[in-house]
């Protein structure tokens, strides 16, 4: 579905990733993981059309989309969660939503989706009227993926959904991320949260200043020597 | 957000006042002072779609209401078109000039973006300084015409250009009062809190935010040639001066920045004072208006950002909790 093949980003003059490959099938729950300022969030905003990679290529359904505009990647089916939910304070809940199905014309269609965004986080029907910025940490983190999910995605990319939660708001996020895997979606996540995330994944990438230093299924990294005693300091 | 019930009873009894006072003081200070109301509520207006609804300030909007003075004023001038195609040719031209102009300046964000706005403005501001078929730096003067409609000029009266400008400024509110309704409006909105998650949810925002240019150019440019029009008398220094983009800014500052009613309370401020010290204090009061705008702006700014639209809503409710 999404192949990642060598591709270099910098800012300005700076190196944020360096010669990064990966891919995504349909169906799969993929995590790339990796510390602070490893380039995790560059690759999502890369794949999204936010930055340009100068060196290698992307291909979404075997379409080569790495200089495609942000818009035309979204039309596609590729859904950004932006680090930090980045919801627009400012507008109600059901606004917020509504702004992230802008790309379906079909009105009936979006109001379905909205009912199933409902049904997935309740909290978000209750409190559809109120401005984004009466939320909490938690309840943004909602909205964020429910925003995402409004384009109906083929590939949702979520970017560190759990920073800044409690662990049990962080576990209900990640549950909500399984339900959203078994109702078809795709899913691609960088996190640091490497042992919540890797339990669950298909695949999982291990991102070191800009480069990918393994991959294997999650089961297989998380007993890695390299990774416990790097990640898990074990 | 204002419900439509609401924006109709109030811009119902604004239209009315407007329509009746100029019948009413026949003095023609005020009636010039409703003109220049008028006029300056619809610029604030129509800057208020790019600066106030999508959060792009632009200091460069003296570029489009210079165009649109010079188009119905040159063509009058040098072959006696009426002012009407010259007015619907200004229109035009400034919303090409926008697509031109907002092609590069949207690529930049935040100060630079209101820097290149300031220094393109300057561009064509010397650019007519330096165009012999416009008199350069010396301006047109309106010719001796016969008045009426067909040459939009009226030696006796005044309510003419009243009531013209009433209709651009009920167009022009109602523009904005469906924008921000609309989908382009949650766009705007959205471009202006967080561009890049509106980038992310997959918005054109460089496409959304030429389009509010684009409009924003075509009333600032109408509101050029009225104003050309009625002054009669139009050059580089005063029609594309940065003194006519600040004042545009300043008034939505004052009223509200992206509201529906902030231009119309900041101009009612900004317009009443600058034309009452002019009739009172004459040349020896000049500036008085701005330092008094300057201190009601510094207090906006620290105490209620959102301007005099932020401070009724503020105070409307204090009184619900009382």
């Amino acid at each position: 579905m999404l192949k990642v093949k060598g591709i270099s980003v910098r800012y300005d003059i700076i190196p944020v990733l360096e010669d990064v490959s990966f891919s995504v099938q349909e169906g799969q729950f993929v995590a790339i993981v990796g510390s602070n300022g490893a380039g995790k969030s560059t690759i999502l905003r890369t794949i999204s059309g936010l930055v340009h990679p100068f060196q290698g290529s992307i291909d979404f359904l075997d379409e080569p989309i790495q200089a495609a505009k942000p818009y035309e990647i979204v039309a596609k089916g590729i859904s950004h969660v932006p680090e930090g939910r980045r919801i627009f304070d400012k507008m109600t809940i059901r606004e917020n939503l509504l702004i992230g199905a802008h790309t379906k014309d079909n009105q009936a269609e979006v109001r379905n989706t909205l009912q199933e965004m409902f049904e997935l986080f309740p909290i978000l029907k209750e409190r559809q009227n109120k401005k984004g910025e009466t939320l909490s940490g938690g309840e943004r983190q909602q909205l964020a993926i429910a925003r995402g999910l409004m384009a109906k995605p083929k590939l949702l990319m979520l970017d560190e959904p759990s920073l800044g939660l409690s662990p049990i708001l962080s576990k209900k996020v990640i549950q909500a991320c399984e339900e959203i895997r078994r109702s078809g979606t795709t899913i691609l996540m960088v996190e640091q949260k490497v042992t919540e995330i890797l339990k669950l994944v298909d695949q999982g990438y291990v991102l070191q200043r800009g480069k990918i230093i393994r991959e294997g299924k999650g089961s297989e990294l998380l007993a890695s020597d390299t990774i416990r005693k790097a990640y898990l300091g074990l | 957000m204002q419900s439509a019930k609401q924006f109709t009873s109030i811009f119902g009894g604004v239209l009315v006042l407007f329509l009746v006072a100029p019948l009413i003081i026949r003095d023609t200070q005020f009636q010039h002072l409703m003109i220049m109301l008028l006029l300056f509520t619809t610029l604030s207006q129509a800057w208020n779609l790019i600066g106030g609804f999508a959060g792009q300030v632009s200091l460069g909007h003296a570029m489009f209401f210079g165009i649109g003075a010079y188009a119905a004023m040159a063509p009058l001038n040098q072959w006696g078109l009426t002012p009407w195609i010259g007015m619907a040719i200004g229109g035009l031209v400034a919303m090409v000039a926008a697509v031109i102009v907002g092609y590069p300046v949207f690529r930049l964000k935040g100060h630079y973006f209101v820097i290149s706005t300031f220094a393109v403005a300057e561009v064509v501001r010397e650019l007519f300084s330096n165009w012999d078929w416009v008199d350069g730096p010396i301006g047109l003067d309106a010719p001796l015409v016969e008045q009426g409609w067909r040459n939009f000029m009226f030696y006796h009266t005044k309510l003419p250009y009243h009531y013209t400008l009433l209709i651009f400024f009920a167009v022009v509110m109602f523009v904005a009062f469906r924008m921000e309704r609309s989908r382009m409006g949650y766009y705007f909105r959205a471009i202006k809190q967080r561009p890049e998650a509106a980038q992310a949810m997959g918005v054109n925002i460089t496409l959304f935010k030429q389009y509010a240019f684009i409009i924003s150019a075509f009333f600032t440019a109408i509101c050029g040639s009225m104003y050309g029009l009625y002054v009669l008398h139009i050059e580089p220094s005063t029609v594309l001066s940065l003194d006519i983009s600040i004042k545009i800014v300043l008034i939505a500052v004052l009223g509200g920045i992206g509201s529906l009613w902030g231009p119309l309370l900041g101009a009612t401020i900004l317009i009443s004072l600058q034309e009452y010290s002019r009739i009172w204090l004459g040349g020896t009061g000049r500036g008085i208006d701005l330092i008094v705008l300057g201190a009601l702006i510094v207090i906006i700014c620290v105490y209620e950002p959102n301007g005099i639209v932020g401070l009724i809503k503020r105070f409307s409710r204090k009184k619900r909790k009382a």
